[in-house]
């Protein structure tokens, strides 16, 4: 039993169905139908977040366009919807072509030289595209934003607010179990080994520029699908959202959940954003610390916890382990300290 | 000393320069490697013997000379027209003086790495973890694990790198080259850091790596002792110049040499 737990697509699929009883919980009346609504904004977060984290965990690469991007997206899949009337999937298919494009090339500029560049280069971006989404108005709506329908599935399957949370869900679970995929064989030791040391990835073959544009095009995916799941789960898109701000938002997401796990980056992304959501915003003497919590939890983690919470769980199996005197990582057998009696303290003392 | 026929060479540096500003690190340097010897290259600190490596293995672009490597078919290849990433792939692997590796990754991991290049998984492929992957993979961590155990290091290939011992971090560098299928094995000071039991290791270990995988070696080294026991050729440079070439004895007895590491009157060890 405990095997299959340990199976990570099991794990995935768990926190999956775990999700997906949501929403009969605030049918039942436990939960309110705007924490369902918080969490699904949340499960967006954490697929962007996966993204960035894959950039910036496994290749040490930094991007502050993550919310150009999505926004980018977000706006595509809106105006392929409802201006040009075509199906979901045609929005789908574009709203993942194009930011995605768009960063190759912009990767294809900058990573050839320092791993830094990527950084500039994607603010300039992400920059440059958040005045489009506030001018280009026939686009993107301008300051008023741009709307977009619930997701109409093969052109009759109208999803409504739950089904749509559902999907989300979904998609969440396939993104994670793929990420796991590419994280844990071939292509994520080349990016570790990028990380490591790049004159040891060279030296094995590891070409580093493909590699960093693989790890950037997968973090510009990400965003992308994380963009057109917020634009049809919200219901619009305002130029206001997509600012630097949010970018930084995922970083301290990583940061605070872990560097190169997905779980982490699922937790993080709870702690950043739904925590604040659900408890600080409704109370509005905290509403406004919000931003100052978010802050001195990065500060916090940084500072003494630089693994993340995603580390919690091994430190949590170290501790269970040497509890039961089992083999510490040493490989040998800990003694449990036995606890000395007040009569045998007095004796040791006197002898 | 008698040049070698062209068929047994397995590496021909000719006129190899290379400078760093003003300063002329590798000057006019030129040697050959015959196949299946252990070849060192000795030198007093700052003589550029790692520049050499790096011009070999294309870290660094020599100014002018060539680098040619012959393959066992009498293919010949030259070096300078490669990327630096595409030098393993002509069967070239090399170490660093530093100890290179994936810190926070286990050794096995980091062993892995090694057979990067030989290991042809396509994104999408890995990307559905389809059964070829999966069996490619598991092979490879077999072949990791057999190289692990020829170094006596197998009981330790889940333990994270950065936390062993210099000792075991040299031989996970060495298992890592041995994951590509080397023709030629580059160590950058193989034994530095190491105590005598372990230097003594590593020379019985060079040599069975050399039989066992069929390999030429290419090393410098500052441990004399381990030079002259192992080597069948060595190159003493100085200030990036070659100063003499020939057989551990003939180098020992070369006044030049003895003139680089001790000055005008002395002798070598």
């Amino acid at each position: 039993m405990i095997k299959i737990v340990k199976n990570s697509y099991i794990q995935f699929i768990l926190l999956g169905l775990a999700l997906l009883t949501l929403p009969f919980i605030a049918e039942m009346g436990v939960i309110r139908n705007s924490t369902v609504t918080v969490i699904g904004t949340t499960i967006i977060y954490t697929i962007a977040a996966l993204g960035l984290n894959v950039l910036l965990g496994f290749s040490g690469l930094i991007s502050l366009g993550t919310a150009g991007f999505m926004g980018l997206a977000a706006y595509i899949s809106a105006y392929v919807t409802e201006t040009m009337n075509l199906p979901f999937e045609v929005a789908v298919l574009a709203a993942i072509i194009i930011p995605t494009f768009l960063g190759i090339l912009v990767g294809i500029l900058s990573l050839k030289f320092e791993g830094i560049y990527l950084g500039i280069a994607t603010l300039v971006v992400a920059e440059i595209l958040r005045e489009i989404f506030i001018n280009v108005t026939e686009f993107t709506g301008g300051a008023s934003g741009a709307l977009a329908s619930r997701p109409e599935l093969l052109g009759f399957f109208k999803l409504d607010r739950i089904q749509t949370y559902y999907l989300i869900v979904i998609v969440m679970v396939i993104i994670f179990m793929l990420i796991h995929n590419l994280t844990k064989g071939h292509m994520g030791r080349a990016l570790n080994a990028m990380r490591g040391s790049e004159a040891a990835a060279q030296a094995m073959g590891i070409n580093i520029f493909k590699y960093r544009l693989i790890a950037f095009g997968i973090a510009t995916i990400l965003a992308s699908v994380s963009g057109v799941l917020y634009v049809h789960y919200v219901g619009l898109s305002y130029p206001t959202t997509w600012n630097l701000m949010l970018s930084l938002d995922f970083l301290a997401i990583i940061v605070v959940g872990g560097f190169r796990s997905i779980f982490g980056t699922f937790i993080g992304a709870f702690i950043l954003f739904a925590m604040s959501e659900l408890f600080l915003k409704p109370i509005p003497a905290l509403a406004n610390i919000a931003p100052l919590v978010k802050g001195i939890l990065i500060i916090i983690f940084i500072l003494y916890y630089p693994n993340g919470l995603a580390n919690i769980k091994n430190q949590v199996s170290h501790w269970w382990q040497r509890r039961k005197g089992k083999k510490d990582e040493y490989g040998q057998t800990k003694e449990k300290k036995k606890k000395l009696t007040r009569a045998e303290v007095r004796e040791n003392d006197t002898a | 000393m008698i040049q070698p026929e062209k068929k047994d060479i397995a590496l021909k540096v000719e006129n190899v320069s290379i400078a760093f500003g003003g300063l002329k690190a590798v000057d006019d340097l030129s040697f050959s490697i015959r196949r299946n010897e252990i070849y060192g290259l000795i030198g007093p600190n700052g003589a550029g013997k790692t520049t050499i490596f790096n011009c070999i293995t294309q870290f660094y672009k020599a100014d002018s000379g060539s680098v040619h490597f012959i393959h066992s078919n009498g293919k010949e290849t030259n070096l300078m027209d490669l990327e630096v990433h595409n030098v393993i792939k002509e069967g070239i692997v090399r170490t660093f003086q530093n100890v290179e590796l994936i810190r926070e990754l286990s050794i096995i991991d980091n062993v892995l790495v090694g057979a990067h290049h030989v290991m042809h998984q396509p994104l999408l492929g890995q990307l559905f973890n389809r059964g070829k992957i999966r069996r490619d993979e598991e092979e490879t961590r077999k072949k990791a694990e057999g190289i692990l155990e020829f170094l006596d290091i197998l009981h330790l290939k889940n333990f994270i790198a950065g936390s062993q011992p210099y000792g075991v971090q040299k031989k996970v560098e060495i298992a890592r080259t041995l994951m590509s299928n080397p023709d030629l094995i580059i160590l950058d000071e193989p034994a530095a850091g190491l105590n005598d039991t372990e230097t003594k290791e590593l020379a019985d270990r060079i040599k069975k790596i050399k039989d066992v995988y069929n390999a030429t070696i290419l090393l410098v080294e500052h441990d004399m002792r381990l030079v002259m026991d192992i080597c069948d050729h060595i190159c003493a440079i100085s200030f990036g110049e070659k100063i003499a070439e020939g057989t551990p004895k003939e180098i020992q007895s070369n006044p030049e040499v003895q003139k680089a590491y001790l000055g005008e009157e002395g002798e070598l060890e």
